[in-house]
């Protein structure tokens, strides 16, 4: 008698076109030699398809061919099936979550969350897991493609790409009060920190120590020899070490790094900061940070280099 | 960041652009990565020629086997190799070279005209066909159902359409008939597989749509749109179950060869057996030509600039051939053309033509002249390579690589021309891609000797004439038929007629008596 068995759907539609989805295969396989079979395969049957079989139904033959093709291009350039955890927690534990969106839109969805964790994951110094859980959480509310993409890009900026502070606050407004507080825990600081990339309710505003960044290249950091800083105008800094020139970009939620080649110096945003040595001082406050090399001031934020240390001390202002 | 993993589709030649410190930051940016949408990438801004370049080297990469790169351009001295006793010349090109059998095409496509692909069976003619039918926005499904499959029992009917039945009974007048047109007519991709395997009168109707772009059944017209075509034969010299009528031939404009086989690429058919790969299912679809864009190609490859100089070298190449000093007395017979209508065998006339090099004249290696259409067709096809490289002007190379494909059924080898004869030409005679680009480089060879670059006296005349007649006086017009005058004396007297001056003398005659019609003109005004 011969053995029974039931085709899932997803296995369906790969079964209608197999020569579509071969070549697919044989042709990337020849820039990419060691693509391997069976670990795609392995990928497809333990991923894709529940994930293709839990759509609604009349979405699944554009989510197989559209995932397939997305899949196939990361499992190639060892992003996904082990290649990247994050982005294979993201095809394995969000993108289930998503279903209705991921049936709406199967294609910019998984790309879209892709790329948004694969990013997450490579920036040092950000938060994945709070990452995936505050998407999970304020994603699976949204009811739009567009929406679940706002949520992302909040969650991912809450989760330490403060780069995307400005962007994610100017559009702010199209997340619901609930889905801010799923994203942070408290709506009402959102207004306040569009002026305060600082602020956290129930601080007292004063000077104070809010972060240590960048380290020596041989731990992993950045910086071959101890740093040297230069405002560069809209809350970020400029951070040279002798051989390279880097943006800076903090607040409350984390700091990013990003390369540059020629830099444009601005005159610090406030003068009522000063330095003394190993203190940096407001008024009749003063912060001990170690003996400063260089330092500069934003409208909220001091950076201080020193000279023993190839971390930069980041100080909130009031 | 690696992109574009799959399905890659070339990037842009770009010139690299000045590293820019940029200190704001897009959030959609956390979008972009190593994942794409099938079909992302494909840049709006790109120009179309980029576009182009893409799609011709996806197709090379992905869906031909084996590529063989004839299309030879050089940027600064390429290694040269020779092989056998009969010295067998292989060139490393330093520069960009291409695979005739898809760049013809693809420039077929961007030009919108009519391409001949021949070669023995199962050598991928039509699998290319059938990637421009994709290229320009049809399904595989599609182009599949569209393709005119010649056979030996097909008729007009199969090829253009049915009146519908229930008219032919019913209807009282022509007009009322309704005739159900062959859907492949409203396409902008035509291919026609094994045309020469279509019986003569169907040929002919082919002939309307190839030629005309309509086709009529019954009194009706359709009218079809701007469309590349497609031919495939196993045989270009229309060997197939019937004879290929001139007319049709004669339209074809390009004519590409499919070449064999390489036999280290057995690997590549191994997987494409195993894995069932089939490249036109999976075209990028960035590489999709929307309508739009393929009517603003053509416009931008139009544009593109021939120079003057290049131009006379193009006219004193065809110049070569047409003239025939055997084919009438009065000068404007004297023609290759004139002689073939005559019906008199050649040996006939043959002692005519004594005294002259036979070896060094051009004209006598050819059977025929080149016909006007040939000439639209160089023209053409020399824009759009110059352009497929990015260029707005045509180079002497362009030219020099294009011609061969562009003349290749146009200019018939003489067999018997001593030319062949000469140690090492034999093989030109089976050769025409190489033959044709010989004939040029002789051609250019000829013209450089002559100087005719710098000294060009007819171009000095022309100059003249195209400033207009409007206000010229009698006595200027007298100088310049005194000069036309003298420098046809001047020939007259420096020995024998070629093509070249033989076309050169036949301009100064029109100039001679557009200038004298004028002064008539002049005389009875007063």
């Amino acid at each position: 008698m011969a053995a029974e068995f039931t085709l899932t759907t997803f296995a369906e539609f790969l079964q209608r076109r197999p020569e579509r989805y071969n070549t697919m295969f044989a042709l990337l396989r020849r820039s990419k030699p060691k693509l391997d079979g069976e670990r795609f395969g392995a990928f497809l049957v333990r991923v894709l398809q529940p994930l293709v079989d839990a759509l609604p139904e009349e979405s699944r033959e554009r989510a197989t061919d559209e995932l397939y093709e997305i899949s196939l291009g990361l499992v190639a350039g060892d992003f996904l099936a082990g290649g990247h955890p994050l982005v294979d927690r993201c095809w394995n534990q969000l993108l289930p979550g998503l279903s209705p969106l991921v049936g709406r839109e199967p294609g910019r969805v998984a790309v879209s969350m892709t790329n948004a964790c694969y990013h997450v994951g490579q920036t040092p110094g950000t938060r994945p897991d709070a990452f995936l859980s505050r998407l999970r959480a304020a994603g699976a509310e949204a009811s739009t493609v567009d929406e679940l993409l706002l949520v992302t890009q909040a969650a991912a900026w809450l989760s330490g790409l403060s780069h995307f502070r400005e962007g994610v606050l100017a559009r702010a407004g199209g997340l619901s009060s609930f889905q801010r507080e799923l994203l942070v825990g408290s709506p009402e600081e959102w207004d306040v920190w569009k002026d305060d990339p600082w602020y956290e309710k129930g601080l007292e505003p004063k000077l104070r120590l809010v972060r240590q960044v960048g380290d020596f290249a041989g731990f992993g950091g950045l910086f071959i020899r101890p740093p040297m800083v230069e405002y560069a105008g809209d809350e970020s800094f400029w951070v040279e070490d002798g051989e390279s020139l880097w943006l800076l970009v903090t607040d409350r939620f984390g700091a990013t790094f990003h390369r540059h080649f020629e830099k444009e110096s601005r005159p610090p945003a406030r003068d009522d900061v000063s330095v003394e040595k190993s203190h940096v001082c407001l008024g009749r406050e003063r912060v001990e940070v170690g003996e400063i090399s260089s330092w500069a001031s934003g409208r909220k934020t001091v950076v201080c280099a020193l000279r023993h240390s190839h971390r930069l001390r980041v100080l909130a202002c009031p | 960041m690696p992109k574009k993993l799959y399905q890659h589709v070339s990037e842009a030649p770009t010139t690299p652009r000045p590293r820019t410190s940029r200190k704001t930051f897009d959030v959609a940016e956390l979008f972009q990565g190593p994942a794409h949408q099938p079909g992302e990438g494909g840049d709006q801004d790109l120009p179309l020629y980029e576009k182009l370049r893409q799609a011709y080297f996806w197709i090379v990469n992905h869906a031909i086997i084996s590529p063989h790169y004839d299309v030879e351009y050089t940027d600064g001295p390429s290694k040269t190799f020779e092989f056998g006793d009969l010295k067998t010349q292989v060139v490393l090109p330093s520069g960009q070279s291409y695979s005739s059998f898809v760049l013809l095409p693809l420039l077929n496509f961007a030009v919108r005209k009519r391409c001949l692909l021949v070669g023995g069976p199962g050598r991928g003619k039509t699998a290319t066909a059938v990637l421009m039918g994709i290229l320009a926005g049809y399904s595989l499904q599609q182009v599949r159902q569209a393709i005119q499959h010649g056979q030996p029992q097909m008729t007009i009917s199969d090829l253009l359409g049915n009146p519908l039945p229930a008219d032919l009974v019913n209807a009282e007048k022509m007009e009322d008939i309704r005739i159900s047109w062959r859907s492949w007519l409203s396409m902008r991709v035509k291919i026609i597989d094994e045309y020469n395997r279509i019986p003569t009168r169907t040929q002919s109707a082919l002939l309307t749509v190839l030629a005309d772009n309509y086709a009529e059944i019954l009194d009706h017209l359709y009218e079809c749109p701007p469309a590349a075509w497609y031919l495939t034969a196993n045989d270009d010299h229309g060997g197939g179950t019937y004879q290929v009528i001139e007319a049709l031939r004669d339209r074809i404009d390009v004519v590409v060869r499919a070449l064999h086989f390489n036999s280290r690429f057995y690997q590549e058919l191994l997987t494409r057996i195993e894995e069932g790969v089939s490249p036109e299912e999976v075209v990028p679809s960035q590489l999709i030509f929307s309508e739009e864009e393929m009517n603003r190609i053509y416009k931008e490859i139009q544009a593109v600039e021939l120079p003057p100089a290049l131009r006379r070298r193009l006219e004193y190449f065809s110049s070569q051939f047409e003239f025939f000093e055997g084919g009438g007395l009065q000068i404007e017979y004297k023609t290759k053309d004139n002689f073939k209508l005559s019906g008199v065998e050649k040996h006939v006339v043959a002692a005519v033509e004594s005294g002259k090099d036979r070896l060094k004249e051009l004209g006598v290696q050819t059977a025929n002249g080149l016909s006007v259409r040939a000439m639209m067709s160089v023209l053409t096809f020399v824009k759009a390579m110059a352009y497929f490289r990015g260029d707005q002007r045509v180079s002497l190379e362009d030219i020099r690589q294009i011609l061969p494909f562009c003349l290749h059924d146009k200019l018939a080898p003489e067999p018997e021309a001593p030319f062949f004869e000469v140690p090492g030409h034999e093989v030109l005679r089976v050769d025409r891609v190489s033959w044709i680009r010989r004939l040029f480089d002789l051609s250019c060879q000829d013209f450089e000797r002559m100087n005719r670059d710098r000294d060009d006296p007819v171009a000095h005349l022309e100059a003249e004439f195209s400033q207009g007649l409007d206000g010229l006086s009698e006595a200027a017009v007298n100088k310049r038929l005194v000069k036309i005058e003298g420098q046809l004396r001047q020939w007259s007297q420096a020995g024998k007629l070629y093509g070249p001056l033989y076309d050169d003398i036949l301009y100064l005659k029109y100039l001679h008596q557009r200038y004298t019609n004028y002064r008539e003109w002049l005389r009875s005004s007063r």
